[in-house]
């Protein structure tokens, strides 16, 4: 096991003021294999951030263990060699430095051997796709280029385990895009652990091996992407005919039958069965109407649907 | 070892970081040292005007040593307040936090490396008082050897306020007005008539043994003409110093422990 978390909670105290202590994580424990992608999701104030800011030792827990191999981290500050933190986006490099003077610094301050400064700086700025612009003052960057810097900054000590928040907050669809790319690349080519928090359901779905869902500091689902599929059992279905078919409204309102979609000759909907056995019934109705079937197939609830309905239950 | 070998990693890397500054952004000292200088300059005419002439009444080698030591002060405990207050707004706060040395590390590996730019700062601003003034009793030349191991030592003194007041920026974070209004302290300590100070009194207890004033009457002796080369009682002073900076480390550590157990490293 890379991180294994065990009944993690943190409980902020309120010191000036007369509010009660905020709960922002209740006894959260997951753990990451090497070389394993694992996504915490969660709305706004579910504990992410506070999560991965207490693995990486920048909140201390109120109460629970954090493992990242063997060792117990508990304000261990050696143990975090082991990783490396990019928070909150373009934030976590010197604006007023350039990236090549960026890199530089953490790889001086993190201890890497002169000798190979020059070739691992080098490497990640080719890596990164930032080279051209290595002497550019970083305050010049764009959000997307200062997003890859960060990430240079991480990847500097070569850690087996990356804590991305919100990796791609903020940028434009081309710079979230590559960003992507490169997060695949470091897990699935260079088989680097990464624990990450995101809102985006398609980066999640791309690269997630296994996903866990916090609602109000609590982990309340966990499992692979197919894994929650499994969980909620749906039934809806796609069904493409020939002609046109008149709905009748009971039939419309028992199927739920949506996304109507008529063109010259076809037509194209729809449906919930609501359970196993609904389709038979549904086939029976059409059989009925003698309505010609082109192709009909089950849909997959995505990840934004699994996880609305997590946080609704 | 170990700590002397981190510490070791971290100063080279803050010398690197700092002369990057320095190269990029030469004017930026250059005019604090320039409007200091006017500052106090401003104050000396004032002083005249009103007195018709300044000798006899104030004395004016101590308030430019005075004041110059404040600057000093100034830089070095407000550079460190001031970068934690910065760099929690960039999150490079969190990058050192997590790079396997102590937030109080990193710090003291910043003091020991722009301590060489503080120190020349220091002489700069001398120096133009004295090109300024000709008639000041100041001989800057033949002590500064004796200066810079006065400064070197103070500084050390002044780390354990820095860490402090670094450590208060760190839980509240918008402080600097409060230390702005303390700096005007420092320059009364620094002025403050030793002389006038009761014998025995708990003042003149206090005066006897801050850093700060220890290291202002170091220099006042090392800057008299005609005084020896190696005039400080460098290891009292030393130990001195030492005390000093080692509670305020202990301090800041336990309000960098408060600070990560509120979560406080990023907030701004």
């Amino acid at each position: 096991m890379l991180l294994k978390v065990e009944s993690l909670s943190k409980t902020f105290k309120t010191s000036f003021s007369r509010k009660p202590p905020m709960e922002a994580v209740k006894g959260v424990s997951f753990h990451i294999k090497p070389g394993e992608v694992y996504a915490l999701l969660g709305p706004n104030g579910a504990g992410k951030s506070t999560i991965i800011k207490m693995i990486s030792g920048l909140i201390l827990p109120s109460s629970g263990k954090i493992y990242i191999g063997d060792e117990n981290t508990s304000g261990k500050s050696v143990v975090y060699k082991h990783l490396s933190a990019v928070l909150e986006g373009a934030r976590n490099v010197y604006w007023r430095m350039n990236p090549l003077e960026n890199l530089y610094y953490f790889a001086n301050l993190r201890g890497i051997k002169s000798t190979d400064i020059e070739n691992k700086t080098n490497e990640i700025l080719k890596e990164l796709n930032i080279d051209a612009k290595k002497k550019n003052q970083s305050q010049h960057l764009s959000r997307g280029m200062l997003q890859k810097l960060a990430l240079g900054v991480g990847l500097i000590t070569d850690p087996k385990l990356l804590l991305l928040d919100e990796p791609t907050l903020g940028l434009d669809v081309e710079s979230a895009r590559k960003m992507r790319d490169m997060i695949r690349h470091l897990t699935k080519v260079e088989g680097r652990s990464v624990l990450l928090t995101t809102h985006q359901m398609d980066l999640v779905e791309e690269l997630a091996d296994r996903v866990g869902i916090l609602r109000n500091g609590n982990l309340v689902r966990e499992g692979t992407l197919s894994e929650l599929k499994s969980i909620f059992h749906s039934f809806f279905y796609k069904m493409k005919i020939r002609g046109k078919w008149n709905i009748s409204p009971a039939i419309q309102k028992e199927y739920s039958i949506d996304k109507i979609v008529t063109q010259s000759d076809t037509m194209e909907f729809d449906f919930d069965c609501k359970d196993k056995n609904g389709i038979y019934r549904f086939l029976e109705v059409i059989k009925k109407e003698n309505i010609e079937i082109i192709f009909f197939y089950r849909l997959e609830e995505d990840l934004e649907e699994i996880f609305l309905r997590v946080l609704q239950q | 070892m170990t700590f002397l070998r981190d510490f070791l990693l971290i100063l080279k890397a803050e010398i690197k970081r700092d002369f990057i500054f320095m190269k990029r952004y030469p004017l930026e000292p250059i005019s604090f040292i320039f409007f200091m200088y006017l500052i106090l300059l401003a104050i000396l005419f004032g002083f005249h005007q009103l007195a018709g002439s300044t000798s006899g009444i104030i004395n004016r080698e101590k308030m430019i040593l005075g004041y110059s030591l404040m600057q000093f002060v100034l830089s070095t405990q407000m550079g460190w307040s001031g970068q934690i207050q910065n760099e929690s707004q960039t999150g490079t706060l969190e990058q050192l936090s997590i790079s396997g040395h102590t937030l109080g590390e990193v710090l003291l590996a910043r003091g020991f490396s722009q301590l060489p730019r503080q120190i020349v700062s220091f002489y700069l601003l001398m120096m133009a008082y004295t090109f300024s003034l000709s008639d000041l009793k100041i001989d800057l030349l033949h002590s500064i050897p004796n200066v810079v191991l006065n400064l070197f030592i103070m500084a050390i003194g002044i780390f354990g306020l820095s860490y402090i007041f670094a450590g208060i920026t760190l839980l509240f974070k918008r402080v600097g007005f409060f230390f702005q209004i303390i700096n005007f302290a420092f320059l009364g300590l620094f002025w403050q008539d030793r002389g006038s100070l009761a014998q025995g009194g708990v003042m003149a207890f206090i005066y006897d043994h801050l850093p700060l004033t220890m290291g202002m009457a170091g220099l006042q002796n090392s800057l008299n003409p005609g005084s020896s080369i190696l005039e400080v009682n460098s290891l009292e002073f030393l130990i001195h110093s030492i005390l000093f900076c080692i509670p305020g480390y202990l301090i800041f550590s336990l309000m960098e422990k408060k600070a990560r157990d509120g979560g406080l490293l990023s907030q701004y």
